[in-house]
């Protein structure tokens, strides 16, 4: 995560609540958290003996979460005024008060009320210290009210031999030294300088998300959400591509996130539980939806059969040793100045199993990752009792107005609903 | 006379008794495999649990595809998979032994 500076990158996690917000029982959980998780103010620092990057939990006195309050205009309730919960999510991920290089906190409550019977939880939080399925669990804990134990940190055993690691990589090498020919692209403007984080959240009714499902079922099947939403996203983000170069036949290079750990009992909170996949979409694959699923599927079958997740986890643990410019130049020189095309993910029931939060029920829930540029784009999808949420999420500069109706109209058609 | 078994799964089937026997031995083997390598988890599963409440997800579909591929010798397509026909170990023997009588014909 650290790498092309998606370690700075920040992410918003909203939980929409029914309700007042009881503050007490928020500063509770705020401080019971922060104490029982230094990670949520230690430091990220490479270590001068092997070069692995750890978190400087030695270095810090507990303290709580900060909590921070919010609230719309017209509400005579505590806290900061602030024109909307979209204008305060954009904060967040364009904020500079988490820093992970930094001493401070790595985690940030905002209680935002929206109106006298509304309100919503923003977590703000580093892509450092964890992934969805890591803020998964966190939210279940303070759902729940109990606390975790805390993770063991990371012992000197995991310093795996470099040439070990190589060897263990070599396989996901190989299948990467196939991707520049192919010449990918993303949306990401060569020499110019990547802005701010923006981000749009289309939330679908319970009828347009069974319309999404229907269409689903009836193309790819009603289980696999994975290849399905990917190939949405990829066509999507290739619509654009296509209208910016189109003398080209642009290649999808998406990057999917992997469960290196199936067990939730097993999955440590405060880490990367995801190892990337990386699959290549050609033209000829993407040109319709089913054949796209099913070419996606089949890559996917191919990555596994191969025992590629292994390779590509060793692999990232070989570029941890290093600071991210040894191998960025090289990379992107090789691959002539992109990573992939767009990151993705479906993270399914946003909180699975559970329903109310601080004694309020919740309306909805969804994560807004910032992103690096390149690729400059982002798509991600979740959903809570039988609403999809979508997260589009981009660079200022990678995609013109223009262009976000055209991922939009290519989303619409293939989801076959309108994206609110 | 050999006795028949109604089929657990489809109505109007019924089975000799090596045939359950076999049909049971996937519905163990299946439902272990899902506990084992997908889940990996410690929980106790029977044939008839649940297998989305205790965790399958989409990710894990697609390695107990791959898995029942390698091990059952019968590809299913994702576009054949029902949250009817997948939830419990003894629908995706029943779905697996379908696929197998399909290819044997």
């Amino acid at each position: 995560m650290r790498r092309t500076s998606q370690g700075r990158h920040l992410a918003a996690t909203v939980v929409e609540l029914e309700g007042t917000p009881d503050l007490n029982c928020i500063q509770r959980a705020a401080e019971e958290l922060g104490k029982e998780y230094p990670i949520l103010h230690a430091r990220n620092e490479r270590s001068k003996k092997d070069w692995i990057a750890r978190w400087r939990t030695d270095l810090v006195s507990p303290a709580a979460v900060p909590v921070k309050r919010w609230h719309l205009p017209g509400l005579s309730v505590g806290g900061e005024e602030i024109a909307s919960l979209d204008d305060l999510i954009g904060r967040v991920i364009n904020g500079t008060e988490i820093d992970i290089h930094a001493p401070g906190p790595n985690l940030i409550f905002h209680v935002i009320v929206l109106s006298p019977a509304s309100w919503a939880l923003v977590l703000a939080w580093s892509h450092s210290l964890m992934d969805a399925v890591g803020m998964t669990k966190l939210l279940h804990l303070l759902a729940s009210g109990e606390s975790a134990p805390a993770d063991p940190p990371p012992t000197a055993a995991d310093a795996m031999p470099v040439s070990e690691l190589y060897k263990q990589a070599h396989p996901m090498i190989e299948e990467m030294r196939k991707f520049p020919a192919w010449r990918p692209r993303s949306l990401h403007r060569k020499g110019a300088r990547p802005g701010k984080s923006r981000f749009h959240v289309a939330a679908f009714g319970k009828a347009e998300t069974a319309a999404i499902r229907s269409k689903m079922a009836a193309t790819a099947g009603e289980l696999l959400l994975l290849p399905y939403f990917a190939c949405c996203a990829a066509r999507a983000v290739q619509a654009v591509i296509s209208a910016r170069f189109p003398e080209e036949q642009a290649s999808i290079l998406l990057t999917l996130p992997v469960q290196r750990q199936s067990d939730p009992a097993k999955r440590p909170l405060f880490s990367n539980h995801m190892t990337p996949y990386t699959v290549l979409l050609t033209p000829e694959e993407l040109g319709e939806l089913k054949p796209a699923t099913s070419a996606l599927y089949r890559k996917y079958a191919d990555f596994m059969r191969r025992k590629l997740p292994a390779a590509m986890h060793a692999l990232m643990r070989m570029m941890e040793r290093c600071p991210s410019c040894f191998y960025n130049l090289p990379a992107f020189i090789y691959m002539r100045g992109e990573i992939c095309s767009l990151f993705h993910s479906h993270t399914g029931a946003f909180i699975p199993g559970v329903g109310s939060m601080f004694g309020c029920r919740i309306a909805n829930g969804y994560h807004v990752p910032s992103v690096s540029a390149p690729p400059g784009i982002g798509i991600f999808f979740s959903e809570h009792e039988g609403q999809l949420s979508m997260t589009l999420s981009w660079k200022e500069g990678c995609l013109t107005p223009l262009e976000l109706e055209l991922l939009k109209e290519t989303l619409s058609q293939d989801l076959g609903t309108p994206v609110p | 006379m050999e006795r028949l078994y109604p089929h657990p799964a489809i109505p109007g089937l019924n089975l000799r008794t090596s045939a359950v026997f076999f049909a049971r031995r996937m519905e163990q083997e299946l439902t272990e495999l899902v506990r084992t390598e997908i889940l990996d988890t410690a929980e106790p599963l029977t044939p008839q649990s649940d297998l989305f409440a205790a965790g399958l997800d989409s990710m894990g579909i697609m390695q107990l595809l791959l898995a029942i591929e390698d091990k059952f010798g019968v590809a299913i397509d994702p576009a054949d998979l029902s949250r009817e026909n997948f939830s419990t170990g003894e629908k995706i023997a029943t779905l697996v032994a379908e696929k197998q009588a399909a290819a044997s014909r």
